[in-house]
């Protein structure tokens, strides 16, 4: 507008804009006329790899405008489906809103122009930049010649806190809580990363003493690596609170303290049972309202178990016992929140937490290194398919960006739910891979097929809800029940044999997606209106599919 | 978390000499365009039953990228798409490109009634019974068409990510518009027992019994001013900061409804009196030739109306205005308006 457009005689007439405004684009960068934040790929030199994942690879590399090392996520979009991944879209938005120094600041993004590739799609490489971090949690507590005194699991116990604390005062559900999301450098500063699932909440934040809160409406059941999922999420709450990330911070404790993870179910069944071998079978007095949740059933066959944590924990003595099992509390509404946490006399006693300068330095430590230098590890940490079918690789999906890498070394990533709407060409042998994986950890049809499938059922929503569910939903159900086609079927059945629960009767809708994708393993390359006409086709298989099942 | 109270504000420079006016196509073309930008996301989302935020967040963005691109390179309708799709993502409530697609080429065909009348009775007139057998057949989409304009789409929304340095965060005033009207103390609750109602009495206008207002009715008329400023030529939203709007807003609202608040109330939020001046200003001007209607739809209702084809002569009508949206138009019309 120019200034002519303004009535001459209003009182601002003369006054473009005032100059305590910063009458910039960004209020970041005074001066600039431009947005900031995004550069090209030119500037940074790769120096090696960090990690790989679906979505692409990460690298350390060299800004070579100032010599800093940074870690450099990078994916592929191209002009597929769903355009930019949503995921990836939260991330950014997320990373570029907060601000604090137990967060991984995200510096910039880098882009590169598309080009026309051999398939005469066009293809965009983006990258998330972000400080180049030396360990991951999970990285570091493998290396051989780290060992961590008391004082030092302490430091970085308040800086995940802390960490935790703001992002939960911004708003902000990470959802996945889990050692390799971690980073660490050599400075001993944590900072929590991999927004890939974050997601606002729309409840108050949880306020000193209030434990989690209360969930007002639904999210995905889809989230967190399994081996750091708190219970009420693995009995399929929907209505969950920042509790689920307070769940992850108390595996993270104590996997620090035992040098491994502590909880780890190889499927989603287990993963339930681990818990309540752990903290005890539940009961109306430790977790109120558990039988009503969804999946309460599978509870059932398990044993009565008793209380183990204490017994097993007391390594971390008396009052990291206490904070331990404040946080690894079944009922999510009196779990402790990162603010009280922080409050805990465990950070206290002696001895005292180290102050994170005081670190000593270690050699880098990234999961991928270790991989090369042991060979393929067994085992990597969360299982595979562990939510949605979406194996390791599925990782990268929405994490541009986190920095080092280690996540994106399938390992750490299991859980990843819904890698958006990559690049089908890459994607695509990874998925098929991590599907049999997926397949064979579930397999042991009586129980883990049945975690298996109840991972599905309430993780898969019907993509209507506009308002009331996750969004990102979409693409996880594009993704997420993509790959093996006939594992997925197999699945499926198993579940609805079980029971007849609500949400099959959505699954209509849900499958068409899925067993689209799921044949669409050779049409990859078709052009999209094939690909757009292939979909109908199947979605119609897949409903006379359907209905030979219930026939049965 | 970074401060809801600051967005990312446009320099006088880049306003005055928009990449737009600086490949040709003169301003108050620009204007036009801008407008019927922020009707079609407007309608749009209406249709999709895409909630405010989510439609103002489209509208924010394509006004941001077109401080940065210009319209020649990035037509409207590309742009349009990208942007309601960008933004509902953004906020939580992805639509499919499908959709989107499907909405806008309706809204641009003769069935939508963003589509002038005149030329309306002119195609239809030839093929008469198509109107009555199927509307549908005026605003189909080909599978061909569908294709190129999804990847079309898809393509701007990548460009209006690298050019907004992918900064998508937007902060919008209603909640703090809302905030500001609860610590004023003016929204009594809906029942009349309500001891606020006592209070609101007290300050009442001079004479006049002050009747309690409904809580909704100031609430609703701030927020369809604060969506009506986003369709102003003056594109406040990228002027001023989102505290400054909202103030605004209520500040007309109140008035509208004859609701007295304290001495210099807009200070309290750092807002200063020259501001609100001139956002009122802006406010009055309303959207289009003195088009005042606070409707906070966008469609138009009184005043100059605005109708909108794809491609076409842009013409003044009775009553109103065509506005074509497509490359060739724009061009032939940008030409048009350097030569006169």
């Amino acid at each position: 507008m120019s200034q002519k457009r303004r009535a001459p005689d209003s009182p601002v007439a003369e006054r473009p804009t005032p100059a305590k405004r910063p009458s910039i684009q960004d209020p970041r960068h005074a001066g600039q006329h431009r947005f900031q934040g995004c550069s090209t790929l030119n500037f940074y030199k790769r120096i090696h790899k960090l990690g790989e994942g679906t979505f692409g690879l990460v690298y350390k590399a060299e800004d070579t405008r100032n010599g800093m090392m940074v870690a450099t996520k990078q994916f592929t979009v191209t002009n597929e489906k769903e355009g930019f991944p949503i995921t990836a879209l939260r991330e950014i938005k997320y990373l570029k809103q907060l601000r604090h120094a137990n967060v991984i600041p995200l510096l910039e993004m880098a882009v590169e122009k598309p080009m026309r590739g051999k398939d005469g799609q066009k293809r965009g490489l983006i990258m998330m930049v972000t400080p180049y971090m030396h360990h991951d949690l999970s990285g570091l507590l493998e290396n051989p010649a780290v060992t961590l005194t008391e004082g030092q699991i302490k430091c970085f116990m308040l800086q995940l806190l802390k960490g935790i604390k703001y992002l939960h005062q911004s708003n902000i559900l990470h959802r996945d809580i889990k050692a390799a999301n971690l980073l660490i450098n050599n400075k001993g500063v944590l900072q929590i990363a991999d927004f890939g699932l974050a997601r606002r909440f729309d409840e108050p934040a949880p306020t000193p003493g209030s434990g989690g809160g209360v969930a007002f409406r639904q999210y995905t059941g889809n989230v967190v690596t399994r081996w750091y999922r708190a219970p009420e999420l693995c009995l399929g709450e929907r209505y969950y609170t920042a509790a689920v990330d307070i769940w992850g911070v108390g595996c993270v404790f104590a996997e620090m303290k035992r040098g491994r993870p502590i909880l780890t179910g190889n499927s989603d069944t287990h993963q339930i049972e681990l818990i309540f071998q752990l903290c005890g079978s539940p009961s109306e007095r430790n977790m109120p309202g558990w039988e009503k949740l969804p999946d309460a059933r599978l509870v059932k066959s398990f044993g009565n178990y008793p209380r183990t944590l204490e017994a097993q924990f007391n390594i971390l003595g008396s009052s990291g016992v206490a904070l331990l099992s404040e946080l690894l509390k079944l009922d999510p509404r009196t779990r402790v929140n990162a603010m009280d946490a922080l409050e805990h006399e465990y950070f206290r006693v002696e001895p005292l937490p180290a102050k994170p300068s005081d670190l000593p330095e270690f050699a880098d430590s990234h999961e991928l290194d270790r991989r090369k230098k042991a060979g393929q590890r067994p085992l990597p940490p969360a299982p595979a398919g562990g939510t949605v079918g979406v194996g390791p690789s599925a990782d990268w999906s929405g994490h541009p960006g986190e920095p080092p890498s280690f996540h994106a070394n399938g390992n750490g990533r299991h859980v990843r739910p819904a890698p958006p709407p990559p690049p089908g060409g890459e994607r695509r042998p990874a998925w098929q891979k991590d599907s049999r994986e997926t397949r064979d950890v579930r397999a042991p049809p009586p129980e883990g097929g049945g975690g298996g499938g109840g991972g599905h059922g309430h993780g898969r929503q019907p993509k209507g809800g506009k308002d009331k569910t996750d969004t990102y939903i979409p693409s996880y159900r594009n993704d997420g029940a993509r790959p093996p086609r006939d594992d997925w079927r197999e699945d499926r059945r198993h579940e609805r044999r079980r029971d007849e629960r609500g949400s099959i009767g959505n699954q209509g809708g849900q499958g068409g997606g899925g067993g689209g994708g799921g044949g669409g393993g050779e049409r990859r390359d078709r052009d999209n209106r094939d690909r757009e006409r292939d979909r109908e086709q199947r979605e119609r298989d897949r409903e006379r599919e359907r209905a030979r099942e219930w026939r049965r | 978390m970074v401060s809801i109270f600051s967005a990312p504000l446009a320099t006088p420079a880049q306003l005055s000499s928009s990449p737009s006016q600086q490949s040709g196509i003169p301003e108050p073309l620009e204007q036009k365009l801008n407008l019927v930008a922020c009707r079609l996301i407007q309608a749009a989302g209406i249709l999709m039953e895409l909630p405010q935020p989510t439609i103002s967040t489209a509208i924010i963005l394509l006004q941001r990228f077109y401080l940065l691109a210009p319209i020649s390179t990035s037509p409207l309708l590309p742009t349009s798409l990208a942007s309601l799709y960008l933004s509902s993502k953004l906020t939580e409530h992805p639509q499919k490109p499908r959709d989107i697609i499907n909405i806008f080429k309706y809204l641009l065909s003769p069935a939508s009634p963003l589509h002038p009348p005149h030329l309306r009775h002119a195609s239809a007139a030839g093929p008469s019974k198509l109107r009555n057998t199927s509307n549908k057949n005026l605003y189909y989409v080909s599978e061909g068409d569908y294709t190129a304009l999804r990847s079309l789409l898809l393509a701007t929304e990548a460009r209006i990510l690298r050019t907004l340095g992918f900064n998508t965060t937007v902060h919008l005033p209603y909640t703090l518009a809302f905030n500001y009207l609860q610590s004023l103390g003016v929204l009594s609750s809906s029942r009349s027992d309500d001891p606020s109602n006592s209070n609101a009495q007290k300050e009442g206008e001079e004479g006049g019994l002050y009747t309690p207002l409904q809580h909704d009715k100031l609430v609703s008329t701030t927020f369809a001013y604060l969506t009506d400023l986003l369709a102003s030529p003056s594109r406040v939203y990228l002027t001023h900061h989102p505290h400054e709007i909202a103030v605004a807003g209520i500040y007309i609202a109140a008035r509208d409804h004859g609701v007295k608040l304290p001495m210099q109330w807009w200070e309290v939020w750092d807002v200063d009196r020259e501001t609100l001046g001139f956002l009122m200003v802006v406010i009055r001007a309303g959207t289009y030739n003195g088009d005042t209607s606070s409707d906070g739809n966008g469609n138009g209702n009184g005043g100059g109306k605005i109708w909108i084809v794809e491609e076409g002569a842009f013409e003044d009508i009775d009553g109103g205005m065509v506005v074509a949206i497509g490359r060739e138009s724009v061009e032939k019309e940008a030409e048009k308006l350097r030569n006169s």
